[in-house]
C-alpha cells in the first residue's frame, strides 16, 4: 500500500517551494499528487469534487509550507493540510465557494472503474467508502489513519489534536460501527456478529 | 439496522480485545489472554468477538490496497497554475473564512542562540506563522510564552525591547533583520515572502542579499520604506521623524501623504512630516557598530563598513528619481472584479464585468459575478433575475445548481417571497439529488415551509435534515424550531 510516510520529495525541490518556487512546487504535486488523492477519498467518501479538494488542499499547502520547518516528516504536514480540508468540505460556506470554483469547468462524466479493477474489487471499494461516508468524521479520520493509512495511535493524536488514550477510544467505537453498518452480505457473506 | 450491542457475556476479557489487536495490552495481561482464546469452548465468545474484529480490519485493509480513483491531474495542475499567487498571511486567509479574531494572531518565534531547534508545527493549516529568531538578548515585554516552550509574540501587540536588548529575525537566509535600542515595533508578513516591520521606537538594521526579492519593508510614522535589494538602517527619532541611512541599493520611500520616491545609495535622509532631507553618511564607528548588530552578514557587514567609511563626510545631494509607475495589473478582469466584490468596491466591480460582458456576453463566470455585483448593491430584484436566467442558460450541473441556490436564498430571505423560494429549492432537490448543496436546500426547505405558517410540512422537512444529516450544519437550528414548535403547539 501506497503511504506518505514515504513521500519522495527532494529537499532542494522542497526547500524551493518554501521560498515560493511555483515550478518547484509543481514538481512537487507530481511527485505527491497520487497520496493526497487517495488520503482525501478516504476521508471524505466517494465524493464527486475530489477535484475540487485536492486543489484546495494543494493551495493549503502552497500557504502553510513556510511554516513547515522539518523537524517531522512531511507526510505528517501532508496529512495534517488533508484532514483540514476534509473537515472544511462539511461547512456550508466551502461547499457554496467549490460550487463556484466549478464555474468554469465543463460538467464531467463520473469516475468509471478501469478495466482492470473487477466487479468485486469495485463493490468492496463501493461498499467500504458507503460505509465511511456514513460515520462521523471524527470516526471515520481515526479509522481511515489507523487502519488504511497505518498511522499509529501518537502519529493520530498528533494530527488531530487530541490525546492518545481518545484515539484509541475513538478507534474502538469506529470498528464497531464499521461492523454495524457494512453491507457484509453484498461483499462476502454473513456479517461477522459481536460475541453473544 | 440492527445495534451492535457488543458482547453479551461477562467475560472479562471481552473488553480487552480491542487493545489485544492493537498490540497495547499491558504485558502480564497479553499472554494471560492468549491463553484464554486457546482455552477451546470456554470462550467462544471472545473468539467470535476477536474473529469480527480481524474481519473488520481485514475488510478496510483489503480497500486500502485497492487503487484510488485519479482525479483529473493535469486540470487540477491547470488551475492550481492561476491561483499559487504570492503567498497571503495565514490572518488574511483566515479573515475570509470564518476565524477572524483567532486569526488576528501573528507571531514570531524565539529560539535562543543557544537553545535546541523549535519542535514541529503540529498543526500547520491554522498555526500562527512563525519568523525563526537568530537571538534574543536582554528583556522584551510583549512575548508570551507558546505552548511548546518558546516565546511569542501576538502581532496586535507592540513588541518593546528593554535598553540594550536586540532581537535578531532571519525570515530567510538572504534577510536579516536586527532591532535594538529599546525598540517598539509589530511584525507581520504582507504578502508572500514580504516582511513588514511597522517601528514605533528604537533602530532597525536590514540587510538583504540576493535573492531576498520581494523582501522587507518598514513603517515609520512618517511613511513607508520598501526595500528594493539593500542594507539600511532606520532610527527613529524623538519627534516621529526617522534617520535612515542607505548604504547600498536602493530603497522606495512613500513618505505619508506624498509621492513615492527612489533613493540609490549610499545615501543618509531623515523622513518627516515635510518629506526627505539629506544628512551625512554614517560615520565609521557607526559602521562598525553595524557589524554587531546585523551578524550572520558577514561579508555584508565588511562591505557596508568600507562603504560607510568611504562615503564623503558631508551633506550630499540626495540621489532621489520618481518611482516608476506601478506594473500593469496583469489579473485577468474577472479576478479583478471578484477581488473588487470582496472588498464592497461594488460599483467598480460592476464597471468592470459591464465592460467585460459587452465583449463576451455569454461568460457564465462573469455573468455570474455580475448577479454577485446586483446583489451586493442590494438590488435583490435584478439579482434574482440575473440568477434565474443563468439557472435557465445551457449551463453545467454546478452552474445551474449555484444560481438556482443563490435565486432562491434571494427569494427567501431578501424580496420575502417564500413560496416562490420553495418552488426554487423544490427544483434544485429534483434536479440535483446529490447536489454539492443538498444540505442547504433540505434546511430551506424547512425555512420555507416554517415562513409559510405550513408547520406540519415544516416538522417533516426538519426530521428529515436532521435523520439526512446528523451532524450538519444546522442541526442546532433545526432542533430548536422543532422545540419551539413543539412548545408552541403548532401543527
Amino acid at each position: 500500500m501506497p503511504s506518505p510516510n514515504r513521500l519522495a520529495v527532494p529537499a532542494e525541490c522542497l526547500a524551493r517551494c518554501q521560498a515560493g518556487d511555483t515550478d518547484a512546487f509543481q514538481e512537487l504535486y507530481r511527485l505527491t499528487v497520487a497520496d493526497v488523492e487517495r488520503i482525501l477519498h478516504r476521508l471524505v467518501g466517494a465524493a464527486a469534487d475530489l477535484d475540487d479538494l485536492v486543489q484546495e488542499a494543494y493551495l493549503a499547502l502552497w500557504r502553510a509550507l513556510p511554516g513547515f520547518r522539518g523537524q517531522a516528516p512531511l507526510s505528517s504536514f501532508v496529512y495534517g493540510v488533508c484532514l483540514r480540508v476534509a473537515q472544511h468540505r462539511g461547512r456550508a460556506w466551502f461547499r457554496r465557494l467549490r460550487l463556484r470554483e466549478a464555474w468554469a469547468r465543463e460538467p464531467r462524466e463520473a469516475a468509471q472503474p478501469g478495466p482492470e479493477r473487477g466487479l468485486s474489487q469495485a463493490a468492496l471499494e463501493r461498499a467500504v467508502q458507503g460505509t465511511l461516508a456514513r460515520m462521523s468524521f471524527k470516526l471515520r479520520a481515526v479509522l481511515v489513519l489507523h487502519e488504511m493509512e497505518e498511522l499509529s495511535g501518537k502519529e493520530i493524536a498528533a494530527q488531530l489534536g487530541i490525546p492518545e488514550k481518545t484515539v484509541w477510544t475513538r478507534l474502538h467505537n469506529a470498528r464497531k460501527e464499521f461492523r454495524r453498518s457494512f453491507p457484509w452480505h453484498e461483499i462476502e457473506g454473513p456479517p461477522p456478529t459481536a460475541a453473544s | 439496522m440492527a445495534r451492535d450491542r457488543g458482547p453479551a457475556t461477562d467475560c472479562r476479557f471481552l473488553n480487552r480485545l480491542q487493545d489485544h489487536l492493537d498490540g497495547r495490552l499491558p504485558p502480564r495481561l497479553a499472554p494471560e489472554l492468549e491463553r484464554h482464546l486457546a482455552e477451546g469452548p470456554a470462550c467462544r465468545a471472545c473468539r467470535a468477538e476477536l474473529a469480527s474484529l480481524r474481519r473488520v480490519q481485514a475488510t478496510l485493509r483489503a480497500a486500502a490496497g485497492l487503487p484510488a480513483p485519479r482525479v483529473d491531474r493535469a486540470a487540477v495542475l491547470d488551475r492550481l497554475r492561476e491561483r499559487l499567487g504570492p503567498r497571503r498571511p495565514r490572518w488574511a486567509l483566515a479573515l475570509g473564512g470564518v476565524a477572524a479574531a483567532a486569526a488576528a494572531l501573528l507571531a514570531l518565534l524565539l529560539v535562543p542562540s543557544s537553545g535546541p531547534p523549535a519542535p514541529p508545527t503540529a498543526d500547520p493549516g491554522t498555526a500562527p506563522e512563525r519568523f525563526p529568531l537568530l537571538a534574543l538578548a536582554g528583556g522584551a515585554d510583549g512575548l508570551v510564552p507558546g505552548a511548546d516552550g518558546s516565546a511569542w509574540v501576538p502581532a496586535d501587540g507592540a513588541v518593546r525591547l528593554a535598553e540594550g536588548a536586540r532581537l535578531v529575525v532571519a525570515p530567510g537566509a538572504a534577510l536579516v533583520l536586527a532591532i535594538d535600542e529599546a525598540g517598539a515595533f509589530r511584525l507581520r508578513r504582507a504578502g508572500g515572502e514580504r516582511f513588514e516591520a511597522a517601528l514605533e521606537r528604537g533602530r532597525l538594521a536590514a540587510h538583504l542579499g540576493p535573492g531576498a526579492d520581494p523582501g522587507v519593508a518598514v513603517r515609520t510614522p512618517a511613511g513607508m520604506l520598501e526595500a528594493l535589494g539593500t542594507a539600511f538602517v532606520v532610527r527613529i527619532l524623538p519627534g516621529e521623524e526617522a534617520d535612515v541611512a542607505l548604504l547600498e541599493g536602493r530603497l522606495r520611500v512613500s513618505p505619508t501623504g506624498r509621492a513615492p520616491l527612489e533613493v540609490e545609495g549610499p545615501a543618509r535622509f531623515v523622513l518627516g512630516a515635510g518629506g526627505l532631507a539629506p544628512l551625512a553618511p554614517l560615520s565609521a564607528t557607526e559602521a562598525a557598530e553595524l557589524m554587531r548588530v546585523l551578524p550572520g552578514s558577514a561579508a555584508g557587514d565588511l562591505r557596508l563598513a568600507w562603504l560607510a567609511y568611504h562615503a564623503p563626510a558631508r551633506p550630499v545631494a540626495l540621489p532621489v528619481r520618481p518611482a516608476p509607475s506601478p506594473a500593469p495589473d496583469v489579473q485577468d478582469p474577472l479576478t479583478r472584479a471578484r477581488k473588487l466584490l470582496a472588498a464592497r468596491r461594488v460599483d467598480e466591480a460592476r464597471a468592470l464585468l459591464e465592460g467585460h460582458l459587452a465583449g463576451a456576453p455569454g461568460d457564465p463566470r462573469a455573468r455570474m459575478l455580475y448577479a454577485d455585483a446586483l446583489r451586493l448593491a442590494g438590488e435583490a430584484t435584478p439579482a434574482r433575475d440575473a440568477y434565474l436566467t443563468l439557472a435557465r442558460a445551457p449551463a453545467s450541473d454546478a452552474q445551474q445548481e449555484a444560481a438556482l441556490f443563490e435565486a432562491g436564498l434571494l427569494e427567501l430571505r431578501a424580496l420575502g417571497a417564500p413560496a416562490r423560494a420553495l418552488g426554487l429549492f423544490d427544483e434544485l432537490r429534483r434536479r440535483f439529488p446529490r447536489g454539492l448543496l443538498r444540505q442547504e436546500v433540505a434546511f430551506h426547505l424547512a425555512e420555507c415551509y416554517l415562513a409559510l405558517g405550513d408547520y406540519r410540512r415544516a416538522r417533516r422537512a426538519l426530521d428529515d435534515y436532521l435523520r439526512l444529516y446528523p451532524a450538519g450544519t444546522q442541526v442546532e437550528a433545526a432542533r430548536g424550531w422543532l422545540r419551539e414548535l413543539e412548545v408552541k403547539g403548532w401543527r
